[in-house]
């Protein structure tokens, strides 16, 4: 499915590269959640190991989510 | 972090109660559910929608569903875990000679309160409803008397555990408390 729009002229819109900017705004997104967790959970490390596991579920399940969009779009 | 002083040695941690947690996580759940059952709900004959609408439907999710979906996933997850963090660190650490009371109010406001045994005047525990009853948590009021305000610490798992520990301590420390 395709919308061709043209804006300004010279840019245009398809189903394809609104997915794209979607894509990258939400692993822009997810990237910098994912580093603040991190910091948070180094500083302020009352949670332990059940933080340091939590963590890692985290990342492997955000990765793996993104993983399928990326391969969805591409 | 949170600094002990030496010697000082951690007693208890009070985290809240996780049922305070379980709405947020039941709402996610169904957020997570609601574009398969807006799907099948748009695609049955329960709408009597056109068939060219329905057909476009049908296209763009058999397109898109993949994409979407994780996207989707993705986002709600985040927020599973801005919330779960706030959830988490958000304690009250019991010492053997003061109570710190941690409080998270977002990913970089936080707010740490402590107070010696010397300082508590009174300790209350509320349990409202069937629930919090059944669940076993609660809220502590603690009315210290240099900070010359009550400390509240909102749902927290076993109050009454949590209020005896305390009054052992206080105990214990040589601060005699007043009730």
């Amino acid at each position: 499915m395709n919308f061709p729009f043209d804006f300004f002229g010279g840019i245009s819109l398809t189903a394809e590269s609104v997915a794209d900017f979607i894509f990258f705004v939400v692993a822009g997104i997810t990237a910098i959640i994912s580093v603040v967790l991190f910091f948070h959970w180094r500083k302020y490390s009352l949670g332990g190991a059940v933080v340091a596991i939590i963590e890692l579920i985290y990342l492997a399940v955000a990765v793996t989510l993104l993983g399928a969009a990326f391969f969805a779009i591409n | 972090m949170i600094k002990l002083e030496v010697g000082e040695q951690i007693i208890k941690i009070v985290r809240r109660h996780y049922f305070v947690i379980l709405p947020m996580v039941v709402s996610l759940l169904l957020m997570a559910l609601a574009p398969l059952i807006l799907y099948y709900f748009l695609i049955s004959n329960f709408l009597s929608l056109d068939q060219n609408i329905v057909g476009a439907i049908q296209n763009f999710v058999l397109r898109w569903n993949v994409f979407g979906y994780s996207i989707w996933l993705l986002l709600l997850w985040i927020m599973f875990f801005i919330e779960w963090t706030d959830y988490y660190l958000d304690l009250w650490v019991i010492t053997d000679s003061r109570i710190l009371d941690v409080e998270q109010k977002g990913f970089f406001h936080r707010e740490v309160t402590s107070f010696n045994y010397s300082q508590i005047q009174d300790i209350t525990v509320e349990t409202r409803g069937l629930i919090e009853t059944f669940f076993k948590f609660g809220t502590l009021h603690i009315q210290t008397a240099g900070h010359n305000r009550e400390i509240v610490i909102r749902d927290a798992s076993r109050p009454e555990e949590a209020r005896s520990l305390i009054l052992r301590l206080q105990e214990k420390s040589g601060a005699m408390p007043n009730q």
